[in-house]
């Protein structure tokens, strides 16, 4: 089950971890925490997948990183989605709908 | 835009590295930390939760290696990084880096050399347009044509798109009063054309120019420079197009300028000039009127295939002419059966032309070809020899490799980094190599005989070929190594204990040795194969005196040899003097001998008998003994009677036993207008492997067609003293005399023995290389054997064992893959011999004493390669062996 759920992670990390900067500014626990408590505990996001994804979406652009103090008052890199963070988004989210409609398409028709 | 922002990026990442790198750690700890804080407050003591605050990252390392690997520029980061740490690790052991540089350097700059050569002469494509569809037209397996079946082919070819016809010959050339030597070129009027090659400035030679015997076309007669020559004669000066030149004293104007590189088609004879052929019976008057003969054969004809058409149909139709041609010109109602059958049977083969004719190639491509495989074999002995100490240091750096493996390093980075190290030392290697190519290459093509001369520039395909050679090396003696050293056992390897793929790796280096070991005793048969053959020729008694003897051959108008004779006899220091149409070692014609009462054998030779023009006092000069009858004298000369001198093998060829003096010969049948007056010992006549040649000597009488004279002198000290008297004497009777080949008898034989001396030389030298290689090997590898052995030495000496069977113990080891390498050296040599039987001389391709002697030498030097660690071990102190660890 461990092994389904990290071979789902890997497509979708990016995306997840791009709707989650959509909402505000959150450093690499706080991404990790929200999309365990979004999807239900499905995606455990370890920290040798999450740190390499935002450093390479970081690296792309996308979101950018910056020290803040936490709410806990612990100095953290928080990122935020850039603009064209924001134009891959809805770029990404189109495509996965249209995957998973013409999956369901496959699916439901079998 | 975007590709701009990575860019930009990329130099952020690759300047800022350092903050890249405390950015990430500060936020890893920071994750960590939180992790951390949150187990403790479930309660979970500090020391412990750390740990499964790590243990649930994955190890802090580890993940930082991945995110690293997502920074852009990551790839040139590691990369730089590998080269610094390639090259520290090659500094540190200065002795190694040396080694394996200097080997490769010579490695691959000999072959880098060699080859520019063998490119140059045997590879290397015509600048013309489209050379891959020039051919040469060949008949009764020579390449050598008369002028009216040119005429035939070039009129009446329809599958040829045009044919052209050319030949090199020597002319002088004399321009504002000075007279040099050149090499010049008859060229067809389609010359230019076929060959679709246009002249830098100027305009080419042209059909137009090529019409009339004796003065070309409406231009009268012109030439053209090739670009080579221009710039060296004319200083490349535009102005040169339009100025008179004379060549062989008659007038010609130069009305172009070949492209840059373009040197005629015969590869080996670079054309200084071209000259339409109808201009040869003043450029070629040796030749006569060769344009009307159809038996001379002189030419050499290209043709050009027509794009859509193939070499057989074109072989067919040319055939027909051929035969045609030949009916024309030697069938009529008396000819026989047999030769009428003989010349309708004729065949024409066009052989490929894109590569230019040469006669040096035929003579030096075999040569070069064994010479590219003898340093090939040294690189490849010198690569295994940095294999195998790549291998050694491989197996040091176990507990290293172990480490970085169980930190997360990926094996193929690793690889990688070991694999940058082979390639940095091979493209130093490589680089010095190129250096050392030049200066090689500038010291073979002095190997080359004097009288021929190539442009063997290091143009892109030959530095193609060293970057090939530098890579291959690198794969070779890094890839292996690489592959087996980074197959760790991870546990083991960093407790120092030595288990698993040990075994495969020693087996690979006792292969790399008895490689190594085989190599070299191919090339050290081969150098003594070689150097045997040389010893032959030397000391090989020529059959004339080689002392004290000048020749120096003269091309000048007619008329100067009675007088040139008269006068150099008179120089102080002379004692006799003689003049030839060839030097003692030369060319010769073949002359159709009869003899009245010899019925020719069923098998007769298939060279005619030769013939040299001599003066009298010819044979005293060259120390040539005669043995019956008398010489040519002055009165053969004034009364003009038909008088010959042959040889030996002559005499004994036709009249066996009978007294030859007196006997007559005909070259026509029927009339037998030549007496026999005397018979002169055997010598050698074209070279010194040559077999017993039927030789004639005539006088030689002095004639419009004499245009090259060789003026032979005996004197009383050192010959070459005399040189420049001569020379002064000669142009003070002809100012337009052109010298050359100016050298004692000694130098000429000397030079017929280049290709020999540089073939035996280069092997004989590499031979040696290659032996010091392979003992270096064997001497790394059992050093290695000993010293890992240490501890088993150390018990074997505390329980008894005595130095002498220590040392017996360890060169035994060695002995077993000194004869694996000799017996497979032997087999690969046997074989391999017969490909080289043509070059040797007086001895055959087994010759047992090269054989013995390589294996004497294999086995001295081996044995004490493997002596010295065998010393060592045999001083093994047990006390400290057995407390090693």
């Amino acid at each position: 089950m461990a092994e389904r759920s990290a071979e789902l992670l890997k497509g979708t990390l990016d995306l997840l971890i791009m709707r989650t900067l959509n909402l505000r500014a959150m450093h690499g626990s706080a991404i990790a925490d929200r999309v365990a408590q979004v999807t239900n505990g499905t995606f455990q996001v370890k920290a040798g997948s999450l740190f390499p994804a935002l450093h390479r979406m970081e690296q792309e652009g996308w979101i950018q990183g910056d020290w803040v103090e936490s709410a806990e008052g612990r100095r953290v890199r928080s990122y935020t989605l850039t603009r064209s963070g924001r134009r891959e988004l809805a770029a990404e989210k189109e495509n996965w709908t249209r995957i998973v409609r013409a999956m369901n398409q496959v699916l439901e028709s079998a | 835009m975007r590709l701009a922002a990575k860019i930009k990026r990329l130099i952020a990442n690759l300047v800022g590295r350092n903050r890249l790198e405390t950015t990430l750690d500060a936020e890893l700890r920071g994750y960590l930390d939180e992790m951390m804080e949150r187990k403790i407050r479930q309660g979970i003591l500090p020391a412990e939760a750390r740990r499964q605050a790590l243990l649930e990252a994955g190890g802090l390392d580890q993940v930082k290696e991945q995110v690293r690997d997502t920074w852009l520029g990551s790839g040139i980061e590691t990369t730089i990084r590998d080269v610094h740490y390639a090259v520290r690790t090659l500094r540190r052991s200065p002795g190694f880096t040396i080694t394996a540089l200097l080997s490769l350097a010579l490695g691959i700059g000999a072959n880098t050399a060699i080859f520019s050569i063998l490119h140059a002469l045997v590879l290397r494509s015509l600048p013309v347009s489209d050379p891959q569809r020039l051919v040469v037209v060949t008949r009764n397996e020579t390449v050598s044509s008369p002028y009216p079946l040119f005429i035939e082919l070039r009129d009446h070819s329809q599958t040829l798109e045009g044919v052209l016809a050319f030949r090199t010959t020597p002319m002088r050339l004399s321009k504002d009063g000075e007279t040099e030597r050149i090499t010049g070129a008859l060229v067809s009027g389609t010359y230019f054309g076929v060959l679709g090659v246009r002249p830098s400035i100027g305009t080419a030679i042209a059909n137009e120019d090529d019409q009339t015997p004796g003065s070309g076309g409406w231009r009268g007669p012109v030439a053209v420079l090739s670009h080579n020559f221009w710039v060296r004669r004319f200083g490349g000066e535009a102005s040169a197009v339009g100025t008179r030149i004379l060549l062989n004293g008659s007038p010609f104007t130069v009305i172009g300028v070949g492209p840059p590189g373009f040197q005629g088609t015969e590869v080996g004879e670079p054309a200084d000039v071209f000259a339409p052929m109808t201009m040869q019976e003043a450029l070629m008057p040796g030749m006569g009127k060769a344009l009307t003969q159809p038996r001379s054969q002189w030419l050499r004809i290209f043709g050009r295939l027509r794009s859509n058409g193939g070499r057989p149909q074109a072989e067919a139709e040319l055939t027909t002419l051929l035969r045609r041609y030949n009916q024309e010109y030697f069938i009529d109602g008396s000819t026989k059966a047999d030769r009428r059958s003989s010349l309708l049977g004729q065949k024409i083969i066009l052989m490929p032309g894109a590569t230019g004719l040469s006669s040096l190639r035929s003579g030096y491509s075999m040569a070069l070809w064994v010479l590219i495989s003898v340093v090939a074999l040294v690189l490849l002995i010198a690569c295994a020899n940095v294999a195998s100490l790549m291998l050694s240091r491989a197996t040091a750096r176990r507990r290293e490799i172990a480490i970085r493996l169980s930190l997360g390093a990926a094996r193929s980075r690793l690889i990688g980094q070991l694999l940058i190290e082979s390639l940095i030392l091979a493209i130093g290697g490589a680089g010095s190599g190129l250096l050392l190519a030049r200066w090689m290459r500038d010291v073979l093509i002095r190997y080359l005989p004097a009288d021929r001369s190539l442009n063997a520039p290091m143009e892109p395909s030959v530095l193609l070929f060293t970057l090939v050679l530098g890579v291959g090396a690198a794969l070779f003696f890094g890839l292996v190594p690489a592959f087996q050293s980074t197959i760790v056992e991870v546990a083991p390897a960093i407790k120092g204990e030595e288990i698993g793929a040990k075994m495969g790796r020693i087996l690979f280096r006792k292969g790399l040795v008895v490689f190594q070991m085989s190599l070299s005793l191919l090339l050290l048969i081969a150098a003594g194969l070689f150097l045997r053959s040389l010893h032959n020729l030397l000391t090989i008694d020529p059959g004339f005196a080689r002392d004290n003897i000048l020749v120096a051959s003269v091309e000048s108008g007619p008329g100067l040899d009675a007088r040139l004779l008269r006068e150099v006899r008179n120089l102080p220091g002379v004692i006799s003097a003689a003049l030839a149409d060839s030097p003692p070692l030369g060319t010769h014609t073949g002359w159709n001998v009869y003899v009245p009462g010899y019925t020719p054998k069923a098998a007769e030779p298939r060279d005619s008998p030769s013939v040299g023009f001599v003066s009298p006092g010819y044979f005293t000069t060259m120390g040539i003994p005669l043995l019956l009858g008398r010489d040519i004298d002055d009165r053969d000369i004034l009364s003009a009677r038909d008088v010959m001198v042959v040889n030996e093998t002559f005499a004994k060829y036709f009249f066996g036993s009978e007294n030859p003096i007196g006997r007559r010969v005909g070259t026509k049948e029927g009339l037998y207008q030549w007496e026999i007056i005397g018979v002169v010992k055997n010598s050698k006549y074209t070279g010194l492997r040559e077999g017993p040649i039927r030789m004639i000597y005539v006088p030689a009488r002095p004639g419009p067609w004499a245009s090259r004279t060789v003026v032979h002198l005996r004197t009383s000290g050192n010959a070459v003293a005399l040189t420049s008297s001569l020379r002064q004497k000669i142009q003070d009777l002809d100012k337009t005399a052109a010298i050359y080949d100016l050298q004692t008898v000694q130098e000429e034989v000397d030079r017929s023995l280049l290709r020999e001396r540089l073939v035996g030389t280069v092997t004989g030298l590499f031979g040696g290389l290659a032996l010091v290689l392979a003992a270096i090997g064997l001497y790394g590898l059992t050093s290695y054997g000993v010293a890992r052995r240490t501890r088993e030495f150390g018990i074997r000496i505390a329980i008894g064992a005595r130095p002498g069977s220590i040392v017996g113990l360890v060169v035994s080891e060695a002995l077993w893959l000194l004869v694996a390498g000799t017996a497979i050296g032997l087999v690969v040599a046997w074989v391999l011999g017969r490909v080289v039987e043509a070059m040797l001389f007086g001895i055959g391709p087994a010759d047992p004493v090269s054989a013995v002697l390589a294996i004497l030498a294999l086995v001295a030097v081996a044995l004490f390669a493997a002596w010295i660690p065998a010393c060592r071990a045999a001083r093994v102190d047990p006390m400290r062996a057995l407390r090693w660890d």
